[in-house]
């Protein structure tokens, strides 16, 4: 982890830049879809090319570049293409290349993976820092367009957590202190989507949902992995402590998920408790939990898109976002049923589909530091479950709220870019599934 | 690859080839009713495979194979097998399914999601196959939990049903609560004997027994036992199963034969385990005894003809537990067998039954239709009853226990289970005939004929499927050590046992056949309070809503008002 970040490696970077140029370039569905895609795609292929050339899957670097670091920055395009392919369904314009649903994406993107691919630890810790500022910038241009989309506490948690990495990576020799991990530790907890305050109430438009989850549901759990991988370095002796209190940070999300009035709640606390489970495994410091923890790093977002996806399907339909406006509505749109299956079974980490490996490995990392905190994963494990299925139950096996005949012919369609989506992101997490319970995600073997 | 390789890797390829078919016909939409028998075929067809792998399994011992992938932290020892147990399961999970899918080929005709059913069956009798013929505990687990995923999707196949898709989430709930002991269960087998291969595990008990302390391993088994519990409805989280009733019967009979089956299965596939851990039998077989009377006290009081049908399953898997914890594994498997084909018969007979019974004005009969005990019964007749329904079941059950070669004296489960076949024998005699032919001794005869042939043929047939299932005599006497208590402790029991035996019939005699009540007035007094107990269900499920669930709810709401204040929440 000390080699500099290779600079030959900028041009690839600016790939996903060229979706919102190449975008204004088409106006039928068809062409517009693939010229936005493209270019992201083309930036998954240099990815997963690079991820290819390692001789076996390990944590080394080739390159320049970590694998961990590739396969983030994979992730975080893997999660993109759906949402471009739920863009394309809009008319197309003069300022189409100007929609903030594309560009800002992008942008992300680009950013993303120079944090991602960085190897330094002040550069990572920077990265981070940088990233959380630019998170922020992005709910500034969200709150502008859409008035009231984020509260203040939420927008000062996310400023606190990114100036405590910059000041950390400004003072590197506080890294080796319990005082710099602490401060690490607070800023990664800040980034964590629950249990503290939720971020917005108000907004029903679909794009702005589908960018709040693209930033603030899928991007931390990427974001907190990569931070953790200066870890090791650390000057702490015993990490059990620490450990106890992630998750039992992780698990108060689910109290946020239980009590929720808004379905992004839910996903909150969905997410929180995953993210409280795969920090504990990467403190452990053992491969089996590193493992693990890379697993949950790639699979929570997939599963949170996909959820979050049907879900800002339903809302733009029933313009609520209340779990009790939202009760019984997806009996109604038989292919939703179906993704939203997948992320149920992703949250209640089924085998084949719920990266029940990764769970397995994580926790065997856990277990073998303290069997008490391996119980602690298990009662999460658990929790995560009931709270999935109770939501399963609700969307999709409620009575439906009340339409009349009009409406109801509306509400039943489903865009031909929605199926796109839908069909990419149960692709892509099945996909990873599989790779990661063919051992992708690790080198140790036992 | 051999041949007969080829045929047990084909064992869970052939449902599951049904089943993606069915998928795919389904997602094209063609929707004639027909596609349902691709399922049923290759259903069929994995039967029949299995009897010929079983065949191969006797005559030239187990067949393991290596899956062609890897999984993360798993090396080196056969993941997947089929030996004498697997076979036999596989039979039973493939004959009833296919049972159950011809079934309902008309039952279910017309029905929404015809194919999609049919599709779903195939694929869980896939996934029990793997489960049944995996021989790593972290592959067990896998299709252990595939197993609930297919059932809840079984359960909630009716969509439109709310109480069905209430009670599916409900099942799935408890399984999973099981599963998570399972899995601690696992963790701890992994840190303690270092791999998760079934085969290596017991042969390091074997070579090294103090490799693992018996606490280390008395809690591995528990947790094991806790996830066998949840999935075989043992008490208290067997209120899952009387519940089940609003799926479509196909699915009851499938899953009181053969998925609540899975908790007695994983016993004996960890049998070894259990058997190095003799604190954990003796739970083992208390949750039995408990479960099965419970079980079966509370069946008595249903009104429901399928709530009946479960509370009676709840009770089998109790007596299946039982036999588990006195160290009868392979009696285990024989009388889950045995249920599995007689549950899933009065499941699918239930409807026709409720049907003709709506029709007929004259069902049920009234107790005044009943024939009256005969006149002139005097108490010099009750010796005859006495010998036909007490003492005869006893020189029968023993005769059976000799011709079949079965030590009382070195045993200590021989002789409950004796106890049991003689309670069992004496209390179908008296409830059958009500002891009306016994006035005279060739009136009982015929009778006599019938419970020595049955008898003696049912425990002659368990000894074999014992000496079948486990050859090594070694093993089976490490089981029957392992689940006893040993003889000074023992013939305490065993007195008070029979005592209470002979208590139950002296009772069962006066007031069923001389219409006398000779119980104590503190007892009759709490009779009802006793029926209502069970007519409740024991209010178990009462209790957990009102003093664990809402308690937790106050405390999540309070919590709530911490982050986002009293307002806001």
């Amino acid at each position: 982890m000390r080699t500099a970040f290779p600079l030959s490696i900028l041009p690839f970077l600016a790939l996903p830049l060229l979706s919102p140029l190449l975008r204004t370039l088409f106006s039928s569905g068809r062409r517009r879809a693939v010229a936005t895609v493209l270019p992201v795609g083309l930036f998954l292929l240099w990815l997963l090319g690079r991820i290819l050339s390692f001789p076996v899957p390990s944590f080394f670097m080739v390159g320049g570049l970590s694998r961990e670091g590739l396969l983030l920055s994979l992730c975080l395009g893997v999660v993109l293409i759906p949402l471009l392919l739920v863009q394309t369904e809009k008319t197309g314009s003069s300022k189409d290349g100007r929609r903030p649903g594309v560009w800002l994406p992008c942008l992300l993107l680009s950013a993303g993976s120079a944090a991602f691919l960085e190897n330094e630890v002040s550069g990572i810790l920077a990265g981070g820092g940088l990233l959380g500022l630019f998170l922020l910038s992005g709910a500034g241009f969200l709150g502008g367009a859409y008035p009231g989309a984020y509260r203040n506490a939420f927008l000062l948690r996310i400023l606190a957590g990114s100036i405590f990495l910059l000041a950390l990576s400004f003072k590197g020799a506080l890294l080796s202190t319990p005082a710099g991990g602490a401060l690490l530790l607070a800023a990664l907890l800040l980034f964590f989507p629950a249990p503290l305050s939720r971020r917005s109430e108000r907004v029903v438009a679909p794009e702005f949902l589908q960018l709040d989850m693209l930033f603030f549901l899928c991007l931390p759990p990427l974001l907190v992995f990569d931070l953790l991988r200066v870890w090791p370095s650390l000057a702490f002796p015993d990490t059990t402590l620490l450990e106890g209190g992630v998750l039992g940070w992780g698990l108060l999300g689910l109290v946020r998920a239980k009590t929720a009035h808004y379905v992004s709640e839910v996903a909150d606390g969905l997410s929180s408790a995953g993210m409280g489970a795969m920090v504990a495994g990467l403190l452990t410091g053992s491969a089996a939990g590193r493992e693990g923890g890379l697993f949950l790093a790639v699979l929570l977002p997939q599963a949170s898109l996909l959820g979050g996806l049907v879900l800002s399907a339903l809302i733009a339909r029933f313009r609520v976002r209340t779990v009790a406006g939202l009760s019984g509505a997806g009996a109604m749109i038989a292919p939703l049923r179906l993704a939203f299956l997948l992320a149920a079974f992703q949250g209640m980490s089924l085998p084949v589909v719920g990266g029940l490996l990764g769970e397995w490995r994580l926790i065997e990392g856990i277990f073998e530091q303290s069997p008490a905190l391996g119980v602690g994963v298990l009662i999460g494990l658990f929790l995560t479950f009931a709270l999935a299925l109770a939501s399963l139950r609700r969307y999709f096996s409620s009575v439906p709220p009340p339409l009349s005949r009009g409406d109801r012919e509306v509400v039943k369609g489903l865009w031909p870019g929605e199926l796109w989506a839908f069909g990419a992101a149960s692709f892509f997490l099945l996909v990873t599934d599989l790779a990661g319970t063919l051992g992708w995600f690790g080198g140790a073997r036992l | 690859m051999a041949m007969q390789d080829g045929a047990a890797v084909l064992l869970p390829a052939l449902p599951l080839l049904g089943a993606l078919l069915l998928f795919l016909f389904d997602a094209c939409g063609v929707k004639s009713p027909r596609t349902a028998l691709i399922a049923l075929v290759s259903t069929a067809f994995s039967f029949f495979l299995g009897l010929f792998v079983l065949w191969e399994v006797i005559a030239s011992g187990p067949l393991l194979l290596r899956l062609p992938v890897t999984l993360p932290g798993l090396a080196g020892g056969p993941l997947w097998g089929v030996d004498r147990l697997s076979a036999i399961m596989v039979l039973l999970v493939t004959g009833v399914s296919t049972v159950v899918q011809a079934y309902s080929l008309r039952y279910l005709l017309g029905e929404p999601d015809y194919g999609r059913f049919f599709g779903l069956v195939a694929a869980e009798t896939s996934v029990l196959v793997m489960l049944v013929t995996s021989r790593n505990l972290l592959l067990i687990f896998v299709f252990w939990q595939l197993m609930s995923l297919g059932l809840y999707l079984l359960m909630a196949h009716n969509r439109r049903r709310r109480n069905a898709v209430d009670t599916a989430g409900k099942t799935f709930l408890v399984h999973r609560a099981g599963d998570m002991f399972m899995l601690a269960g696992i963790l701890i087998a992994k840190e303690s004997f270092h791999t998760l291969d079934l085969d290596r595990i017991a042969e390091i008990l074997k070579n090294t027994p103090e490799a693992v302390s018996q606490g280390t391993l008395s809690a591995l088994v528990l947790c094991l036992f806790v996830g066998c519990m949840a999935k075989s409805a043992q008490f208290p989280f067997h209120f899952w199963l009387p519940d089940t009733m609003e799926t479509p019967t196909p699915v009851s009979a499938l899953m009181h034969a053969g998925i609540v089956n899975a908790g007695g299965y994983l016993m004996n596939r960890t049998s070894i385990l259990f058997a190095h851990s003799p604190l954990s039998m003796h739970l083992v077989f208390a949750v039995g005894f408990l479960t099965a009377l419970f079980g079966s006290s509370t069946m008595l009081t249903q009104s429901d003809v399928k709530r009946k049908l479960g509370f009676s399953t709840m009770g089998q898997m109790g007596y299946m537990t039982m036999e588990c914890g006195l160290g009868a594994f392979s009696l285990a498997v024989f009388h889950l067998i045995a249920h599995g084909i007689f549950k899933a018969t009065l499941f699918l007979e239930s409807g026709t039954a409720i049907a003709i019974a709506r029709k007929d004005p004259a069902i049920p009969r009234r107790m005044a239709e009943e024939p009256a005990t005969p006149e002139g019964f005097h108490l010099s007749r009750g010796l005859p009853v006495a010998l036909v329904t007490l003492v005869l079941p006893l020189v029968i059950v023993l005769g059976a226990h000799q011709l079949a070669d079965i030590h009382l004296s070195r045993e200590e489960g021989t002789v409950v289970f004796l106890f049991f076949s003689w309670v069992t024998v004496s209390q179908v005699t008296i409830s059958l005939t009500r002891a009306r032919l016994f006035d005279s001794f060739a009136a009982a005869i015929p009778w006599t004929a019938v419970l020595v042939l049955f008898v003696y043929g049912y425990i002659g047939a368990a000894h074999k499927f014992n000496l079948f299932l486990y050859p090594d005599p070694a093993t089976r006497a490490l089981y029957f050590s392992s689940g006893g208590v040993g003889w000074v402790m023992f013939t305490p029991i065993v007195l008070l046992i029979t005592f209470v035996i002979v208590a139950g019939w002296v009772v069962a005699f006066f007031r069923g056949v001389r219409g006398r009540q000779i119980l104590p007035s503190w007892i009759l007094s709490r009779q009802e309070a006793l029926y209502l107990f069970f007519l409740n269900r024991g209010s178990v499920e009462h209790l957990f809503l009102h003093r664990v669930v809402e308690p937790v709810d106050r405390l999540l709401w309070r919590l709530r008002e911490l982050f986002d204040g009293k307002e806001r929440a």
